[in-house]
């Protein structure tokens, strides 16, 4: 019922305001002496009320709105606190573990949304000639699969697994900005609708960069695409603020920088990232949309813009938003590499620094990208050793994952081997980074498969395994119930091998040259393709064993213990899942959060007043 | 400034600036040189946001206690 | 890093629904400063640009009317200041009315903005009138989205302080409590800061 009106209502007002909007957009068109009806202009002020409708009507103007007139408001916590069940989650919930679940259930469906559309990829690309689907279809399919994997990889591990496990490891009752924080979330429905409306509403043409003049000349669903993403870039920048503002001010007593677990630095870094450069990809949107709706000349060379402002605009983003993506990844590898080889973490401040050097070179490498783009020669050199630069702060990662295993008891669980995979994994997309960083090799493998290898073999084989370890580790916690740990193995293995399958081997057609973002190519690659095709497959259907998984052990799995992984950290020493206000006693940290095995080290986490029923000692037993 | 009231403070703060933006304005009408007029209208933004965020945002705020 | 140095030590209180008020406003006051840090990249990228596309290159614009709206804007932060110090020293009345000055100066500009765009001397066409040149066009392009983006926040702002008079004069906020009132007033300012750039930077430039 809770759950019908908040979706309804949210509909309701949403439609309601879209259809004001486009009313409005006709009516002033018409005030200044242009055709009432234009496709692109109307929709998009039409999207913009209906923005605001849908957020307001989910239940924003009941907890916030009223406010801003001086209105009585609801108590926003009455939807956690309230016994709703499985319906709380289809509510405006201020509580940061019931926004991290639901960011973590839609992202999963996006993902596998998108996986699915890459099996069609590959089913195109299985055989040389048109089999399946035509051109513009898989242009379409192509565009959709880049750009909902690009948001998972942006928003799955922040948003699920950082919202969700963040607040309780810095010993925190919620996040800075509660209501914020819901409000990140229910910006994320609409850009899904738009996104998976766009087949309907014209297709896409240009991929995941939307680069112009393309993007601008093109009859397809340019526009919705546009400001549904630039939403998607608003959400990111609010839960990015919303993160840092949370570790700067929420820590609990004695939670000093130097205890910080690493995953929440790995979440701080990132959302510093997100905060200060999100705005580069709405920025080259607008510019985009206004070139598309308002006649405006930025891109047209015709009437003195410049294609390549689209390019910098849009990379100064685009290449920070990969370390969006992989350095959660890092950050859930060391945190779990710690606590699953029973030593302290190696080199945990080279590792924070390195975390800190990345986001400092992160702004200036972008222009990496453009090497083949038309960029001023001086410029190739700079670049080309900024970029490589960034090896160090992410080999320092590196030595200290490395540096952990050795000689540690290893325990190897689930978390354990997708967090071994990460490293594994990365170490090939790094290698590969390197061929594409050298501008003499660049120039031969930029646009081919090389680089769809390359960012596979960093954003999967990095990122998307860091968040399988994550969801693997939290899992206990966030549904109090425990993983069927054979199947959660045979997943593990399955996946690593069809992944690494269907990558290394793509490496062979990119760097015969063939390109990326075509339907075809020539015979003579077509046994490499129907390899990496059926790797994929055998890729794609390992997902359906984490989703049985999953399911079933959430409905029906045993009772997980409040710690059964015996880690030290602070989300462990509370009941599975935890109570509303995340501890019944303020916790007092004393110690660091890795000194396993370390003699007459403090226990990481004291309660005061001693909590009841909560773990003893603060951790450091279950070896 | 310690010793002013705080309405007085600000409103030397605001003939300051307003002064700096006629300067700045004669400034680039009358210099010929493309270089020094970037470099002197940048210099005199940065003082302008300057005291803006000081004295008009009360930046310190963020890491000074207030007083009440 | 200030920030950062200051609270090296955790915090205080704990969790959000604990915060003290003191607390409570300090978060707000470095989630807001964030929040414009954010938006001065917005800004930042779009000034870049302009001088990406053009150097300094500039068409004709009307510069007595430039000086004029930035004046103008000038002393909407002076009310805007007056009306923030009245509320701290308690001035309930004195505060209603420089937030109504503020609103109106605000009004001005934008109709100024308005004003400034019905007169400019070029387009976002190529045309006989300015010869065909590319460089008319561009310099449009960046003036309406720069002036257009910068309008757009003076706008909301009006809104926004349209909001803090209606609910003081309901007797909202207080001497002790009037973050309401800071915030909105800190916004103002910050959309000041934005154009001490983007007035020279499209209007001075090229003298
Ligand atoms: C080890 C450091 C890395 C280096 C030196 C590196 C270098 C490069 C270079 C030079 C390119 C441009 C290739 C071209 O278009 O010709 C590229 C593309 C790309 N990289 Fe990396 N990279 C590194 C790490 C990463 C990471 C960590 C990620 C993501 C998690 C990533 C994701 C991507 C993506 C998505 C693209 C392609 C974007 C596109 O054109 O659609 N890279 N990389
Ligand atoms: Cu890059």
């Amino acid at each position: 019922m809770y759950a019908a009106t908040t979706i309804g209502g949210g509909l309701g007002t949403g439609l309601l305001s879209f259809y004001l909007g486009i009313g409005v957009a006709a009516l002033l068109r018409t005030m200044f002496g242009y055709d009432a009806w234009d496709r692109d202009f109307n929709a998009t002020i039409g999207y913009i009320f209906g923005l605001v409708g849908w957020l307001m009507g989910v239940g924003m103007w009941g907890t916030w709105g009223r406010e801003w007139f001086g209105l009585k408001i609801k108590d926003p916590h009455a939807n956690s606190r309230k016994e709703l069940g499985w319906q709380r989650y289809f509510m405006f919930n201020v509580d940061h573990k019931v926004i991290g679940i639901q960011y973590l259930a839609t992202f999963l469906v996006v993902f596998m949304t998108a996986g699915l559309m890459a099996m069609i990829i590959r089913l195109e690309l299985m055989g040389s000639g048109q089999d399946f689907i035509s051109n513009k279809t898989y242009n379409t399919v192509l565009g959709m699969h880049g750009i909902m994997m690009v948001a998972v990889a942006v928003a799955a591990v922040v948003g699920g697994l950082g919202n969700y496990a963040v607040p309780l490891m810095i010993g925190a009752d919620d996040m800075a900005f509660p209501r914020m924080n819901a409000l990140s979330y229910w910006l994320v429905p609409p850009v899904a609708v738009t996104l998976l409306l766009s087949p309907f509403l014209g297709g896409l043409e240009t991929g995941w960069t939307a680069y112009p003049p393309l993007s601008v000349l093109t009859d397809s669903a340019q526009t919705f695409w546009n400001v549904a993403i630039i939403t998607f870039g608003l959400s990111s920048i609010l839960g990015g603020l919303n993160f840092v503002v949370t570790v700067m001010f929420m820590r609990a007593p004695g939670m000093t920088w130097g205890r910080l677990p690493m995953f929440v630095w790995s979440m701080f870094v990132t959302a510093w990232l997100a905060l200060l450069y999100t705005q580069g990809f709405a920025v080259a949107l607008i510019m985009v949309t206004l070139d598309r709706i308002a006649g405006m000349g930025f891109f047209d060379a015709e009437r003195g813009g410049d294609p390549l402002l689209y390019q910098h605009v849009f990379w100064f983003y685009s290449h920070p938003a990969v370390y969006i993506m992989i350095l959660p990844g890092f950050g859930i590898a060391l945190e779990v590499i710690g606590h699953f080889s029973r030593k302290p973490l190696f080199a945990y401040r080279y590792a924070v620094g390195a975390f800190l050097g990345i986001l400092g070179l992160s702004g200036v490498v972008w222009a990496h990208h453009m090497f083949t783009a038309g960029i001023p020669n001086y410029l190739h050199g700079p670049f080309l050793v900024a970029t490589e630069l960034i090896s160090i702060p992410t080999g320092l990662i590196f030595l200290s994952a490395l540096g952990t295993i050795w000689m540690g008891k290893l325990w190897l669980r689930t978390p354990m081997l997708f967090a071994l995979a990460v490293i594994f994994n990365f170490a090939c997309g790094g290698v590969t980074g390197i061929f594409l960083a050298d501008v003499p090799t660049d120039i031969h493998l930029q646009d081919t498969y090389f680089v769809v290898a390359h960012f596979h073999y960093t954003i999967v084989g990095g990122e998307i395994f860091g968040l399988f370890a994550g969801i693997y580790y939290w899992f206990p916690k966030m549904t109090g119930k425990m993983y069927n740990e054979k199947l959660a193995k045979l997943h593990f293995w399955w996946m690593f091998i069809g992944f690494n399958l269907t990558f290394f081997i793509m490496h062979w057609p990119g760097i015969e040259g063939m390109n990326r973002r075509i339907a075809d190519y020539p015979e003579s690659l077509q046994t490499a393709n129907l390899i990496v095709s059926l790797s994929a497959f055998l890729l794609g259907s390992s997902f359906i064993v984490f989703i049985y998984n999953f399911i079933n052990s959430w409905v029906r799995g045993p009772a997980a213990e409040a710690n059964p992984w015996g880690a030290r950290t602070l989300e462990w020493q509370t009941s599975s899942p935890p109570p509303v206000e995340n501890f019944l006693t303020p916790p007092v940290i004393a110690g660091h959060p890795y000194d396993y095995g370390v003699p007459g080290a403090a226990p990481h986490v004291t309660f005061f007043p001693p909590a009841v029923g909560s773990p003893a000692g603060g951790g450091g037993g279950g070896q | 400034m310690p010793t002013m009231g705080a309405f007085q403070k600000g409103y030397l703060v605001a003939v300051i600036l307003a002064i700096m933006t006629i300067l700045e304005y004669l400034f680039a009408v009358g210099v010929s040189s493309t270089e020094v007029r970037f470099a002197g209208l940048a210099i005199t933004a940065l003082a302008k946001v300057y005291f803006i965020a000081y004295y008009f945002m009360h930046i310190y705020r963020c890491w000074r206690e207030e007083a009440h | 890093m200030a920030v950062i140095a200051a609270h090296g030590h955790g915090v205080e209180s704990h969790g959000a629904s604990h915060m003290s008020p003191e607390k409570r406003l300090r978060v707000n006051r470095v989630g807001l400063w964030l929040f414009f840090f954010s938006e001065s990249i917005i800004f930042g990228l779009l000034f870049t640009s302009r001088f990406f596309l053009l150097g300094t290159h500039q068409e004709h614009v009307d510069q007595f009317l430039g000086l004029v709206i930035t004046i103008v804007l000038l002393a909407s932060s002076v009310t805007a200041y007056t009306a923030e110090t009245a509320m701290e020293k308690g001035n309930r009345k004195l505060a209603q009315w420089a937030l109504l000055g503020t609103i109106l100066l605000g009004v001005v500009f934008a109709v100024g903005v308005g004003f400034e765009w019905s007169v400019a001397e070029f387009g976002l066409k190529l045309s006989e009138e300015h010869h065909q040149e590319p460089q008319n066009v561009v310099f449009g392009t960046v003036f309406f989205t720069m002036t257009g983006l910068h309008a757009a926040h003076v706008v909301s702002g009006v809104g926004m302080l349209v909001l803090a008079f209606i609910m003081l004069s309901r007797g909202h906020f207080s001497k002790e409590s009037h973050w309401g009132i800071s915030s909105t007033i800190m916004y103002w300012h910050f959309v000041d800061v934005v154009w001490v750039f983007y007035y020279p930077a499209l209007y001075l430039v090229a003298g």
